[in-house]
C-alpha cells in the first residue's frame, strides 16, 4: 500500500509528538495506578491483570530498549551508583511502605505488617538496584559505541576530502 | 524568545499576508504567525525557504544581536 503524504507542517509534527509523548506518559502512569490498585486494594489474582499487566510491561521495555539504543539515559538523571542506589531506595521504600499499610490492614499485626513491608522493600531494592547497574553498564557500552562511530565516520569524511 | 519583526517587515515589503508566505513555503498559516510571535523556533530548512520567499538573507531575517554577546 502507497504511504500516504504527511500533511502536517514541521511545527504542526513536532506539536503532535509532544501531545502523543504526554498520551504515552499518561498511560504508563494510569496503567502503574491501575495495576497498583487491583493487586493491592483489591488483591486480584494475576489472570485478572494478565492484560493490563502485558500493556505496561510492553510500554515499559519499548522506552528502556529505545532509549538505550539511542544512547540515552534520562533528561537530569546521571547513570551513577549514587543515583542508581537513591533511586532505589526510593523505590523499596514506597513499595514497603505500601505493601506493610496493606498487610496491616488485612491482619492487624504492626511487628508483622513491619516486617513484610521491610522484607518487600528489601526485594524491591535489591532487584530495582541490581537492574539499573545492568542498565548503567549497557548504557555505557552503547553510548562508546555510538560516540566511536560517529568518529570514525567524520575520519572518514575528512580521508575522502 | 523575542519577536521576530524582520519577517513582518519583511513581508510587509512585499505585500505578503501570512497567509501567503505560508502557501508559498509550504507550511500552514499558524506556523508563520508562531514564527513571527518568537512561539516557534523554525528549522534551518523552513528558515531558508522563508528567505528565499522575502528575498532575504538568514542573517536579515533570524540574527539576534543579542545573541553576539553570549559568544
Amino acid at each position: 500500500m502507497k504511504k500516504q503524504k504527511n500533511r502536517l507542517d514541521e511545527m504542526q509534527e513536532q506539536k503532535l509528538l509532544q501531545i502523543e509523548h504526554n498520551g504515552c506518559w499518561l498511560a504508563f502512569w494510569g496503567l502503574m495506578v491501575v495495576l497498583f490498585v487491583q493487586i493491592f486494594l483489591y488483591g486480584r489474582d494475576f489472570e485478572r491483570i494478565m492484560g493490563e499487566w502485558t500493556v505496561f510491561m510492553c510500554l515499559a521495555v519499548y522506552i528502556v530498549v529505545s532509549c538505550l539504543k539511542n544512547g540515552i539515559w534520562d533528561r537530569r538523571q546521571a547513570p551513577v551508583p549514587g543515583v542508581n542506589l537513591k533511586s532505589s531506595l526510593l523505590a523499596g521504600g514506597i513499595s514497603g511502605i505500601i505493601f506493610g499499610v496493606i498487610k496491616y490492614r488485612e491482619y492487624q499485626v504492626i511487628l508483622g505488617a513491619a516486617a513484610s513491608g521491610a522484607v518487600i522493600a528489601l526485594l524491591v531494592f535489591a532487584s530495582c538496584f541490581a537492574g539499573l547497574s545492568v542498565l548503567s553498564y549497557f548504557y555505557r557500552e552503547r553510548t562508546n559505541r555510538l560516540e566511536n562511530a560517529e568518529e570514525e565516520g567524520k575520519e572518514d569524511g575528512e580521508e575522502q576530502n | 524568545m523575542a519577536r521576530n519583526i524582520a519577517i513582518k517587515v519583511a513581508r510587509a515589503e512585499k505585500d505578503m499576508t501570512q497567509k501567503a508566505l505560508a502557501e508559498a513555503v509550504g507550511v500552514s498559516r499558524q506556523t508563520i504567525n508562531a514564527i513571527e510571535q518568537g512561539e516557534y523556533n523554525p528549522t534551518i530548512k523552513l528558515c531558508r525557504a522563508i528567505c528565499r520567499v522575502l528575498g532575504k538573507s538568514l542573517d536579515d531575517l533570524f540574527w539576534e544581536e543579542e545573541c553576539e554577546e553570549n559568544f
